[in-house]
């Protein structure tokens, strides 16, 4: 594979200067004491959301990036975005550069975002939280049948 | 005293209600109709009325409370009595007050009471009677009510709930102990100052100072008996609440047990919401740190196992092909297998091609490698860590499930609790508790004041002896001395005549017991009133009789009947269900008592009796043996629209498709 010059991934054009809106949501994600939803986890989280609604953006992302830092991408996380690409691409040629698996990956996240504030819309911040964590409970669930 | 006339405005079931009873006709009314015709609600009114107890479930009609509109509902009970020897011939007396409906109770206030009273030849009453609770307090004692003013059901229970205390104020009461109790004190003071004399007569400093420390010991002893009689009061009064808190859990049910449980299962409750929002709390932070990974679709996963196989398939897997490796022997110019690849050669630029060729399917091939085993462990590490979510949603639903139930249960408790006064009767369970405590300390401090008394009355003793010893004989002194024999004498006659007043009304209520008892149950035995007035029924041998459910009704009956002969208690004997749980044996033998207790005298000095009867109680055959006393027969008929039931005087025409009245010929 080709290695990506990307030191991090990217949220979408409208956040590129202004990411209050993702913090308030990465503060809204939070239930109980402790600290905010971490970005990693919140780019994750849209990212599959995304992916399983067969929601994805048709834009490329900023190329810097202001999201999760590439190095502190966990093994795990790589092989999960690797994953979605090639089912994305239905192909393993995807696997040739990093750039396009990051690249799709960022696409997914930013449909994945809108979906969320759209939830966010209509609920607390508690009721928010708790219907994000039953829906990846259910998507855990159907994936068990 | 009789009772002439009864009003009700809005009064429960009884609205625009008048009934008037003709004293001069006779003594025995009734006042009969179906279950929930206003039979207890006449008593009701009347408790009200004279004390001002209202009924657990409000005293205003709820059809006329539900219609009033804009302002509060005048509520109201009048009951006119005839007097005798008294300062008017009749008073009116009259209870009214203001109910509003909040929150689904009826609240109450400007409560009022009022007595009027009117003289012969007077039309209207005009003429208010001072201090009215004390008048009534005078005329209806309220420690004597449940003599007069019963429910026939609860007589089984008469003499359990009927305390000693209460038949023993009734007794020193009638015996007026008070005025020996003046004499005494009296008597005391004046032979203190006979014995001061004598000493100072003496000439000896020691019988001074001996005599002021005896009247020293004295007051110690008398101050004793006030404080051992206070003690007594305070227990007597504690256990009168203590009775009056378990005839209140008796009448409107004990609610101590339901109020418990609910503040339980409140708390429970508040346990259980604060753990099921830990979890829930805990396990959404764990479902977006672990979770997400394996919430996406599966599909991912088969899409990566597919490109595996393709890539096997096509010899593209696993990667057996190293860019690197070839490069390394095209600079060595020699092939693993021993032949030469010179540079520049043929075989060199066909293996440089190949090389060219391959280089991405191995990148491609090796990333694939790293994906293959991730989606080979994938599944299993899916579902191991759903397992771990799947138990903790299990034990949050269980949680969630115990609460639901709880709150279920806590709504079928508030309902069962609605209509009471929640915070009397929890203020009521809360006496409960405290009430034996202070009864025991009560008794201590009544224990301590007895021994005191007891040290005072010795030195008291040894210290009139050492006096006696010290008072020369002169004749001065021995006048002294025989006033204080004789005064002495005088007061240890005036407690002889106290203890004789209160035997004597003892006796007499023993007497009246047992003529009317023998009349009803046969056998060799007597009635006995303990000195801590305990009414026994008791054999030859001193033995307690055993009396049947039915017998010990009929005893608490001539009991009630015989204090008032005793007393002179002259008001009307009000009993709601009068025959109670009485076998037909003893329904005749009540019958025949009331009949006595009427026939005996004349109609204008008999004793009134109102019965409140339903048609299994008051059947063809008891109004044929009451027919001689010609009563006065009234019943109560609903009116379903209003809510409200009306008097008539008669039988009710319903009666008669009832099984107790079919086949009677009479109107």
């Amino acid at each position: 594979m080709i290695k990506s010059s990307k030191t991090g991934l990217s949220w979408p054009k409208e956040y590129r200067e202004n990411i209050g809106p993702i913090a308030q949501l990465r503060k809204a994600l939070k239930l109980g004491g402790g600290r905010d939803v971490s970005n990693g986890q919140l780019f994750l989280l849209a990212t599959v959301i995304a992916f399983n609604e067969g929601k994805i953006a048709k834009e490329k992302s900023p190329a810097a990036g202001n999201s999760v830092r590439v190095p502190d991408l966990q093994d795990s996380q790589r092989r999960l975005l690797e994953a979605i690409a090639v089912a994305t691409q239905q192909s393993r040629k995807v696997l040739l550069t990093e750039d396009e698996v990051f690249e799709i990956a960022e696409r997914y996240a930013a449909e994945g975002l809108k979906i969320l504030f759209e939830a966010k819309e209509s609920r607390t911040n508690d009721d928010f939280a708790l219907y994000v964590s039953s829906e990846v409970y259910s998507a855990m669930k159907a994936n068990q049948a | 005293m009789k009772l002439t006339r009864a009003e009700f405005m809005h009064f429960k079931i009884l609205d625009a209600v008048n009934i008037q009873f003709d004293v001069a006709q006779t003594n025995i009314f009734f006042v009969n109709g179906f279950n929930g015709r206003g039979k207890t609600s006449f008593q009701d009114a009347l408790y009200w009325c004279l004390y001002g107890r209202a009924p657990e479930d409000g005293v205003a009609n709820r059809h006329a409370l539900a219609k009033k509109t804009g302002g509060p509902l005048e509520v109201s009970a009048i009951f006119e009595f005839k007097l005798e020897d008294d300062d008017f011939e009749s008073v009116e007396i009259r209870r009214t007050t203001e109910v509003t409906m909040e929150k689904g109770f009826q609240r109450t206030k400007n409560a009022r009471l009022s007595i009027l009273g009117r003289n012969p030849g007077e039309s209207s009453f005009t003429q208010p009677v001072a201090n009215e609770e004390q008048w009534i307090h005078r005329r209806f004692p309220d420690g004597l009510q449940q003599f007069f003013l019963f429910d026939g059901e609860s007589l089984e229970k008469f003499f359990v709930n009927t305390t000693k205390e209460r038949i023993g104020t009734a007794v020193r009461e009638i015996a007026g102990v008070e005025a020996f109790e003046g004499i005494e004190t009296k008597l005391g003071l004046v032979i203190n100052e006979w014995r001061k004399q004598l000493a100072k007569g003496s000439q000896s400093g020691t019988a001074v100072s001996s005599e002021v420390k005896r009247q020293k010991y004295q007051r110690a002893a008398e101050d004793s008996r006030a404080s051992i009689a206070a003690a007594d009061r305070v227990i007597a009064d504690l256990e009168k609440e203590l009775a009056e808190i378990d005839l209140y859990f008796e009448r409107f049910g004990n609610n101590a047990g339901l109020l418990q449980e609910e503040t339980e299962i409140r708390r429970r409750i508040s346990s259980l919401k604060a753990e099921i929002q830990g979890q829930k709390f805990e396990q959404h932070n764990r479902l977006l740190s672990e979770g997400i990974e394996f919430a996406v679709q599966r599909k991912i996963i088969e899409d990566v196992v597919r490109e595996k196989e393709d890539a096997i398939r096509n010899d593209e897997y696993p990667p057996q092909f190293s860019e690197n490796l070839m490069k390394k022997i095209l600079e060595l110019g020699r092939c693993v297998c021993g032949e030469q690849v010179p540079s520049g050669s043929e075989k060199h630029r066909v293996l440089e091609k190949l090389i060219h060729e391959h280089r991405d399917v191995d990148a491609i091939g090796q990333d694939l490698q790293k994906l293959s085993a991730y989606a080979e462990y994938w599944p299993s590490l899916s579902a191991s860590t759903f397992h771990g979510f799947s138990e903790q949603s299990k034990t949050i639903a269980e949680k969630v499930g115990e609460m639901k139930e709880l709150e279920g249960k806590l709504e079928d408790l508030q309902a069962r609790l609605m209509g009471g006064d929640r915070e009397e009767q929890q203020a009521k369970v809360e006496r409960k508790k405290k009430l034996p405590y202070e009864i025991s300390s009560a008794e201590t401090e009544r224990n301590k004041a007895v021994e005191q008394r007891e040290w005072a009355l010795v030195e008291v003793k040894s210290l009139e002896k050492s006096i006696e010893k010290l008072t020369k004989s002169s004749s001065a002194n021995a006048k002294v001395s025989g006033f204080i024999a004789r005064a002495e004498a005088l007061n240890q006659a005036a407690r002889l005549a106290h203890r004789a007043a209160v035997d004597s009304v003892r006796t007499n209520l023993e007497e009246a017991v047992d003529e009317e008892f023998k009349v009803i149950k046969t056998g060799a035995f007597k009635t006995q009133i303990t000195d801590d007035f305990e009414v026994r029924t008791v054999a030859s041998d001193g033995g307690n009789v055993k009396l049947s459910s039915g017998e010990n009704m009929m005893k608490a009956y001539v009991f009630a009947l015989a204090l008032r002969k005793v007393i002179g208690f002259k008001f009307p004997l009000v009993i709601d269900t009068p025959f109670g749980r009485l076998d037909s044996e003893n329904r005749k033998r009540l019958v025949d008592m009331i009949t006595r207790l009427n026939s005996t005298k004349g109609t204008e000095h008999g004793n009134q009796v109102i019965f409140l009867m339903h048609d299994l109680e008051y059947t063809p055959q008891i109004k044929e043996t009451f027919s001689p006393n010609k009563p006065v027969e009234m019943y109560l008929a609903y009116q379903k629209e209003e809510e409200v039931s009306q008097v008539h005087e008669g039988i009710d025409p319903a009666w008669q498709q009832a099984d107790s009245w079919k086949g009677w010929k009479g109107k």
